[in-house]
């Protein structure tokens, strides 16, 4: 899948966004819709999409930004 | 897809596809399916159904029980042997659910055999946790006796019961035979949820 397939991805299905353009240097922290289901999704997509089954509650916390989550995707 | 642009009042999610025996979690009220988060590792040879409930939705004050039960029944379960852990308000979800699909329920700290020992620090505690006016959480504790009288959960050998040693905002009833007890209060369960994936290995 291609970085921006992966962007569009996440960003529709995890921080539920269909209308505006999401910055892949913007803070996770600044997104209204990031919570802890927000991540409970993230690990759900990761395994549905991406085969990742390495992904848990602790490893989440080091993710600060977007871009951070599509590199654990490369 | 997981989440739809459409507002829906329960969600699902699952996780740990390809493992074989299914979890169902219900989360409690002032809470989502993300309680969930920092308990997945316990859970990891489990597929897992976790369902997201707007609680705010059912009990605002012309919340329709039956449109609730309706929901719940309508999902997607797994037809497997699942069983269902649950976490306070989520023992009255399970609880209709055990009774339902006949399934084993693991309710942890179950309010529907507690009563309320410290409302008023309850009250504060979650004004200042989630920021929501005191007043709105009164009124919300109000529509969950009525919600609690309504779905009418049942005690029997499908039903096991987990009662921390330190809740500060609930007292429960011990009378029952399938209750144990842990080590924690009505936040901290992760001794309960070890006891449980113990007893279902």
């Amino acid at each position: 899948m291609k970085q921006n397939e992966k962007l569009k991805l996440i960003k529709e299905e995890v921080f539920e966004i269909f209308s505006e353009e999401l910055d892949v240097k913007r803070e996770l922290s600044s997104i209204d819709t990031w919570d802890s289901m927000a991540a409970l999704v993230l690990i759900s997509v990761c395994e549905e999409h991406f085969n990742r089954t390495d992904l848990d509650g602790n490893s989440i916390k080091n993710f600060k930004t977007v871009e951070d989550i599509l590199n654990f995707l490369k | 897809m997981i989440k739809k642009p459409i507002k829906t009042y329960i969600e699902h999610t699952i996780l740990n596809k390809s493992k074989p025996r299914t979890i169902i979690l219900v989360h409690g009220l002032y809470s989502s399916s993300g309680f969930w988060l920092e308990y997945l590792k316990l859970f990891k040879n489990y597929r897992l159904f976790i369902l997201n409930i707007d609680y705010d939705h059912y009990l605002s004050e012309d919340y329709s029980l039956n449109q609730l039960q309706s929901d719940l029944l309508n999902l997607p379960y797994p037809k497997d042997n699942s069983i269902i852990i649950s976490h306070s308000l989520g023992t009255i979800i399970a609880n209709f659910l055990s009774q339902n699909f006949d399934l084993i329920s693991n309710e942890i700290c179950p309010i529907h055999i507690s009563e309320r020992v410290n409302p008023n620090k309850f009250i504060d505690d979650i004004n200042k946790l989630m920021g929501k006016s005191k007043i709105s959480i009164n009124k919300k504790l109000t529509l969950v006796d009525d919600f609690l009288l309504s779905f009418k959960p049942i005690i029997d050998s499908k039903i096991l019961l987990y009662l921390p040693n330190n809740d500060q905002y609930f007292k429960y009833n011990k009378r029952f035979t399938n209750t144990s007890c842990f080590s924690g209060d009505h936040f901290k369960i992760s001794e309960a949820l070890i006891t449980i994936l113990n007893k279902i290995k």
